[in-house]
This record gives C-alpha cells, structure tokens and sequence, in this order.
C-alpha cells in the first residue's frame, strides 16, 4: 500500500514526514498517521527533510510507538536540530532514534 | 556584511505587539509574527531554532490551556528586546493563571500519553533558553525567556 506520505510492506509501516512538523501540523498530521498504523507489526518515522519539530510531534511518535511491540518502532534521517529535541526530552534511546 | 553584524550586536532593539480575540488556530499566526521579528535580529540558526521553538510551546500552551472556556477572547501581547547580548521574549496574555515553572520535570518512566498535558513543552522551554521568570499582575501572566547570545 502506498500514498504520498507512506507505504506499508509485509506488516511494516514507512511513514515520511518533511518540513516543519509544528504543533498545527502535527494536529493536521495525526489521522493520517493513525490510520497507516492500524494493524501493522513496524514502524519506521522517516525524518529526512524534517527541518523543524514541536512537543506535538514527540508526541505524535510516542502514540505510534505504543501501537506496536517495544522494539518495532524507530526514527531514521532526523537532522542534528531535530535529534536535539528527542534528546531534551529524554526520548531519544525509547523512540530508537537511530 | 561584519560591520552590520557589529552594528546589529550594539544596538537595541524592541517589538511591542498585541494580539486580540485567539483561539489555537491562531498559532500559526503567532509563530509566524516571532519568526519574523527572530528574522530582523539577524540570530545564527542555533539561537533562532531555540527561540523560536520556545516560544512556539509557549504559545501553544496559552491557547490551549489558558482561556478557561472563553473560546477566541484571549488577548496576548509579545515584546522581543535585544540589548547587545541578551534577548528576551515576553508573552503576556490575559487568560487564567498559569505558571509554567510550577511544572515538575516531565517524568520519562512514564508514557508520553501519561505525562502531564504542557510539560514536555515546558521542558523544552527550560532546556532551551537561559533565563525565565513569570509573574501575575492586573490579572495577566507575564512569562520572559532569555538567551545569551555571542557576537558573529
């Protein structure tokens, strides 16, 4: 399955996110991003492109990560200033930023 | 282009604005006004991505949490003030009263979902600025973040 923003393979969820995920965004995001997560096993947060994130979209990754088993969910291609916030927040290591 | 950024480190600088009738979809707005005035002030990325994502959790949560029901009435007033080097940013808004720094530290044993509505914001605020006092006067809440900022 494939959209714009994320495809779904053998029970594994990509889901692309780009730009500045702001708290507006992040609000505009969310039924999208819950959809997608119905009845997969993975998760995978692409961050390439992300420039910019809110405590809305710490947030946003937490409700994705509690959809699958500890373990199933990470964060890939998030920039130096977009790692910093996961980090402030103490949930780079829970949310496997990798 | 070091002679205007000499001159940009030596000179005051302040931005008095008020904004009236808010609601949260009202943000962006909001954002938008301080990324413009962060703009003119010439920052380096570092302090103007700090700053801007304060005051973009500050803001939200005055709209989200300070109106006390009173959908689309809430006033909110932002001063910007740069002297050589320390920027200060004021949000005042004339909601409930509301101290952030009265927030305990987010606890990270718990779910993101557990932790208390606002706080990861506040923590954020708190890790990313130097300074912050609040206080109440006249029935408003006054809260100035401040950042150190080094010369080009």
């Amino acid at each position: 399955m494939m959209s714009e923003n994320y495809s779904i393979e053998n029970g594994k969820l990509v889901y692309k996110f780009s730009g500045r995920m702001d708290t507006t965004r992040c609000m505009d995001a969310e039924k999208s991003v819950v959809a997608a997560l119905d009845g997969v096993t993975e998760v995978v947060f692409d961050l390439n492109g992300v420039d910019y994130i809110a405590s809305s979209f710490l947030r946003l990754c937490g409700k994705a990560s509690h959809k699958v088993k500890p373990g199933c969910f990470s964060i890939i291609n998030a920039a130096p200033p977009v790692k910093k916030v996961f980090k402030i927040a103490g949930l780079a290591e829970r949310l496997n930023l990798v | 282009m070091k002679a205007m950024a000499d001159e940009q480190n030596n000179k005051s600088f302040t931005v008095h604005k008020a904004f009236n009738n808010l609601s949260i979809k009202d943000l962006p707005m909001l954002t938008g006004f301080v990324e413009g005035m962060l703009t003119d002030i010439l920052l380096s990325d570092m302090y103007f991505n700090d700053l801007l994502l304060a005051s973009e959790e500050i803001l939200s949560n005055i709209l989200m949490y300070s109106h006390n029901g009173a959908l689309n009435a809430l006033k909110i007033q932002i001063k910007c003030c740069k002297e050589t080097s320390i920027l200060s940013l004021t949000f005042i808004d004339d909601g409930i009263e509301f101290n952030p720094l009265q927030y305990p530290p987010p606890n990270i044993e718990l779910s993101i979902e557990e932790r208390k509505i606002g706080g990861l914001g506040i923590h954020l605020v708190k890790h990313l600025t130097d300074h912050i006092m609040y206080s109440r006067l006249d029935g408003k809440n006054m809260l100035t973040i401040q950042k150190f900022i080094k010369p080009f």
